[in-house]
């Protein structure tokens, strides 16, 4: 159980009982997907709504009402990491919508790896690792640069920093006091030794 | 010939019966099952010895909550998604249900945290909603290695039993078409409940200083987590604390999407974009975009949102009456 906002929780029965991981192995898609119940639930709901119209949840029912388009659901799907694929069968129009650049905007996707750098990377000390994601997203922003040239240049700079990090390594047994040495290494660690998000140390920032 | 092909068979037939009864009879260890999240358990203890005293000292903490202490035992286990479930049960034959995860996953104390804070809320300010009683719990002990609570043991069987579903084969001008279509019919009397008990949830009113912390995103080591606060205008209902901008429902969107959609281990989605259908500039216009839609509900209220109102789920009794609907994270 978690908390949602009001029109993600207001999924109607056809859409909660769309168990898409087991019905997209079988190529069901929620057009496809029918509960005969749906307007009865609606029903009941809208009754219990009246009943109680003293909580001042008035109006709660219409969010439930069945949309063609499913749009909750899929906002639901996709907040949960439903795949691009499994969204893509059972929502066609609404992906094509969301994955317009036309629509979003260079800018707009430069902004948001700008914020999400800087949140979950620089704010925290950290380099933004060369996951083979992160370079791709960057040199196709143009932060990187996606010539032969630009790729050997990173791979020496990343034979350095090793080189550096061993270095850091020896110094930080010799001096465990020393802060700024442990900082420094914790940022190669960063750069070449995360596999998840957390560092080698378990923890996520290096300050 | 058929001579040959009889013989054949009953050999392939009881050579097949023959090893799995040997497999069955010599397993190293019985208590390792085949299931991801048995195995992770199981192995977090570090091994037989080790586990079962865990298992001691789950069942000692259980006969501790019960006046007279009676003594008690684990009957079975099943797993589920993010723990196991066991079936304990003591002198006087009354049983809990104990579920049982490991304390060091983040993802997994914390839901387990979650679960047990939010049932305990709603039965204290929902009490006819069907949820289990919690009668004792011991999440984030100090070194502590599995983290569990103890709740109502429900007999039953899961709605998945108890509705009928018809799968058709599609056709189109060339034939079958690969797409399948399904029709559901649940018995009138359990969406009756199904419907009451959406209403109901979503109007619980929980106080503030029982919300339920909302967790944003964890990482294996750390969880991030933003704030949950009391709306007094809706008063039913709870808000999440307002992101530095002011924006509470694309905060939560975005955060939401950025841990699930693997952005912060992309490793795990490179595996999947090599089908080369979508990219990773595809994964972040779909992040802004179903943000800014979320965004779009900046006014609206947060609630508790049962997304484990489904079937295998929802466990009805012989009368089909909704008996208990399990909280998220745990089976």
């Amino acid at each position: 159980m978690g908390l949602v906002p009001l029109k993600l929780s207001a999924l109607s029965l056809q859409e909660r009982f769309y168990d898409y991981f087991y019905l997209w192995d079988n190529n069901v898609s929620i057009a496809n997907f029918h509960v005969h119940q749906s307007n009865l639930f609606l029903r009941e709901f809208n009754r219990q709504e009246e009943e109680y119209s003293d909580l001042n949840a008035s109006h709660l029912s219409l969010t439930y009402l069945d949309d063609t388009d499913h749009e909750n659901l899929f906002l639901w799907l996709a907040s949960q990491g439903m795949s691009l694929q499994g969204l893509n069968l059972s929502f066609p129009n609404l992906v094509k919508k969301a994955i317009d650049l036309s629509g979003v905007g260079k800018r707009k996707i430069e902004e948001e790896w700008a914020n999400f750098a800087s949140e979950f990377f620089h704010c925290r000390g950290r380099p933004v690792p060369d996951w083979p994601a992160y370079v791709y997203i960057q040199e196709s922003l143009g932060i990187l640069g996606n010539t032969p040239s630009h790729r050997t240049a990173r791979k020496i700079k990343k034979t350095m920093q090793g080189k550096l990090r061993s270095f850091l390594e020896k110094i930080c047994i010799l001096f465990p006091n020393w802060a700024w040495a442990a900082r420094k290494k914790c940022y190669l660690d960063g750069a070449l030794l995360t596999v998840g998000y957390s560092l080698p140390s378990g923890s996520v920032s290096c300050i | 010939m058929k001579l040959f092909l009889i013989t054949t068979l009953l050999f392939l037939h009881h050579f097949n019966w023959a090893t799995a009864t040997f497999l069955a009879t010599n397993k190293s260890d019985p208590f390792v099952q085949k299931s991801n999240i048995w195995n992770q358990i199981y192995n977090a203890t570090g091994g037989r010895e080790q586990f079962l005293s865990e298992l001691s000292n789950i069942k000692k903490h259980a006969s501790s909550l019960r006046s007279g202490n009676p003594a008690c035992r684990v009957m079975e286990f099943t797993p589920g998604g993010n723990g196991v479930v066991g079936r304990l049960c003591f002198e006087d034959d009354v049983c809990w249900a104990t579920k049982i995860s490991i304390q060091s996953e983040s993802y997994y104390s914390h839901g387990m945290k979650q679960a047990v804070r939010s049932l305990k809320a709603i039965e204290s300010h929902c009490p006819h909603l069907p949820v289990p009683r919690v009668f004792g719990d011991h999440i984030d002990q100090e070194n502590a290695t599995l983290c569990y609570y103890f709740m109502d043991w429900i007999e039953g069987t899961t709605l998945t039993h108890n509705f009928s579903q018809i799968w058709t084969d599609l056709y189109d001008d060339k034939g079958v078409s690969g797409d399948i279509e399904v029709n559901i019919t649940i018995p009138e009397n359990v969406t009756v409940q199904l419907a009451s008990f959406a209403y109901n949830l979503s109007t619980c009113p929980i106080p503030k200083d029982e919300c339920i912390p909302l967790i944003t995103f964890s990482t294996t080591n750390g969880v991030l987590g933003s704030e949950l606060i009391h709306d007094p205008l809706h008063g039913i209902f709870g808000t999440l604390k307002a992101s530095k901008d002011g924006h509470l429902a694309r905060e939560w969107a975005r955060r939401s999407l950025a841990f699930h959609r693997y952005f912060l281990n992309p490793n795990i989605l490179d595996k999947f974009l090599p089908l080369k259908t979508f990219t990773w500039l595809d994964e972040m216009a779909l992040l802004i975009s179903c943000s800014s839609r979320i965004g779009e509900w900046d006014d609206l209220p947060f609630v508790l949102h049962y997304w484990d109102l489904r079937p295998f789920n929802i466990i009805l009794n012989d009368r089909q009456e909704i008996r208990w609907v399990s909280p998220l994270l745990f089976l």
